[in-house]
């Protein structure tokens, strides 16, 4: 719906702050753009603390998107924090040096939130600053790989999404987990979860809600990693495969804290069933369960999964579930 | 929080009056909340002053908080159809609530404001948001004006 047009100005009347929170939720060739609106708008984009690249609207040309990167950083006020950098990156040859220096930059101002997505195909590395970010709040990543670590410190990071990222590795996927003990909202996916075989060093105190999308999902791994959670109450699973495991213990996040669980791309092989309804029968403030069949399922399929789960005799009475 | 019962008075730039559940009031403005909490607010006596706010807007305000105390628990699509048609209004009202929202603190609302002006801007072209906004001084010198569309023809 399009607003009626109106006799005077009175927006661009507005105070500078804002107007420059308004542009901090645009992308920034829109707000490098709003600069020849008028005299009014012609220095605002500098202080705005967003800096939101994505090559899609820069399309075949790549060089023309990295020389904008470069002005939208360095015609920034320089005493403007930058709270917020975004990167999404369709064209596969981005540099390293580039992405580097950019989110350096971005470190340097205090960011609170930093989002990469280059191409699938590009082979950018984690810029290891990022690690010891002491202001960082929110960082999502995808399709980077992480090839060196020293040291993870984010005491202020809450929120952690890991989407395709590779891990040289194995150890690294624990070494991140262990820097972040403040993180409140997980979401890993990945083909393979490595994780190692000691329990984490560290207990996630404030993790509500986790989110696992994994090929292969080992079924004590991941009750490892719960048992590391003791507040969670969101569980939100999405497997190929999940791997034979009887588990003798129940973490005290299922005991006490969780309320939902979701297993998506259900099979329904034996493992599935005993895994779901491991849950049933120990989640004892379990408010939802939901299962999502896998889309090759058959009716029949289905209806024998729900004939196995819903005999099932569930802790929490006031358990509702729901067959999708 | 304020009792369901209790009605507060709040009082345009016109003089008028408008009596409003407190609650609904208390829960989205964080300055009467204030009031409130802190015992500055009379029941018998007390009328809030709200100077800077003409009557129109304030029956506005009053609409959307009263709106999202009641459907608090309405789905999200829902919440937003309503909010998109309370919002479609021109950019005169538009700032006269946001000016409305700023003074009494009203986040969700204010929030909700700074969006929709984003998406009067967002992926439209110079002269498309100079119309919606309704620039009809740029205040650049003709030879400005001129190199800037030679140099970005694009943005026009």
């Amino acid at each position: 719906m399009a607003p009626a047009i109106s006799r005077v100005d009175r927006i661009s009347a507005l105070p500078d702050q804002i107007l420059v929170h308004i542009l901090s939720f645009l992308e920034s060739k829109m707000v490098a753009a709003t600069s020849i609106l008028s005299s009014r708008w012609r220095d605002l984009w500098h202080s705005v603390p967003t800096v939101d690249l994505d090559d899609a609207l820069f399309p075949d040309e790549e060089e023309l998107f990295v020389r904008f990167a470069y002005a939208v950083i360095l015609s920034r006020d320089v005493m403007q924090p930058i709270l917020n950098f975004r990167l999404k990156s369709e064209y596969s040859l981005s540099a390293q040096c580039d992405v580097e220096l950019w989110l350096n930059t971005a470190i340097q101002r205090k960011v609170e939130r930093i989002e990469l997505s280059p191409s699938i195909y590009s082979k950018i590395k984690l810029p290891f600053g990022i690690l010891t970010c002491a202001t960082l709040v929110v960082l999502k990543l995808a399709n980077l790989t992480v090839d060196s670590i020293s040291t993870v410190h984010l005491p202020a990071l809450q929120t952690l999404y890991m989407d395709g990222v590779k891990f040289a590795k194995r150890e690294y996927v624990d070494m991140i987990l262990s820097g972040c003990p403040n993180i409140e909202d997980l979401q890993i996916e990945s083909l393979k979860l490595y994780l190692k075989f000691r329990p984490l060093a560290v207990t996630f105190g404030n993790l509500i809600h986790m989110q696992f999308s994994v090929y292969d999902c080992i079924w004590w791994l991941l009750l490892r990693l719960l048992n590391s959670c003791p507040l969670l109450q969101i569980l939100e699973l999405r497997k190929d495969r999940l791997s034979r495991y009887y588990p003798k213990t129940v973490p005290g996040c299922l005991s006490s804290h969780l309320r939902a669980c979701t297993i998506d791309n259900f099979y329904g092989a034996d493992m599935d069933i005993q895994f779901a309804i491991y849950i049933l029968q120990n989640a004892c403030v379990l408010k939802k369960m939901i299962i999502c069949c896998s889309s090759s399922s058959t009716k029949r399929d289905r209806f024998e999964i729900l004939k196995k789960i819903s005999k099932v005799t569930r802790i929490s009475t006031t358990c509702e579930f729901l067959f999708e | 929080m304020g009792s369901p019962l209790k009605k507060i008075m709040l009082c345009s730039s016109e003089k008028e009056i408008f009596s409003v559940e407190e609650q609904v009031m208390v829960q989205h403005s964080v300055i009467i909340n204030n009031m409130i909490e802190d015992g500055s607010y009379n029941y018998e006596e007390s009328k809030i002053p709200l100077d800077c706010v003409d009557s129109k807007t304030l029956k506005k305000v009053i609409d959307y908080c009263t709106y999202h105390t009641h459907h608090h628990n309405d789905n999200q699509e829902d919440l937003e159809a309503w909010d998109a048609q309370f919002l479609n209004v021109d950019s005169n009202g538009l700032y006269d609530l946001l000016m409305a929202a700023n003074y009494l603190e009203i986040r969700n609302l204010l929030d909700l404001i700074y969006r929709t002006i984003k998406n009067m801007i967002k992926g439209k072209k110079i002269d498309e948001i100079r119309r919606i906004l309704n620039i009809k001084d740029h205040g650049f010198t003709p030879e400005e004006e001129e190199q800037n569309r030679k140099e970005y023809p694009h943005f026009y």
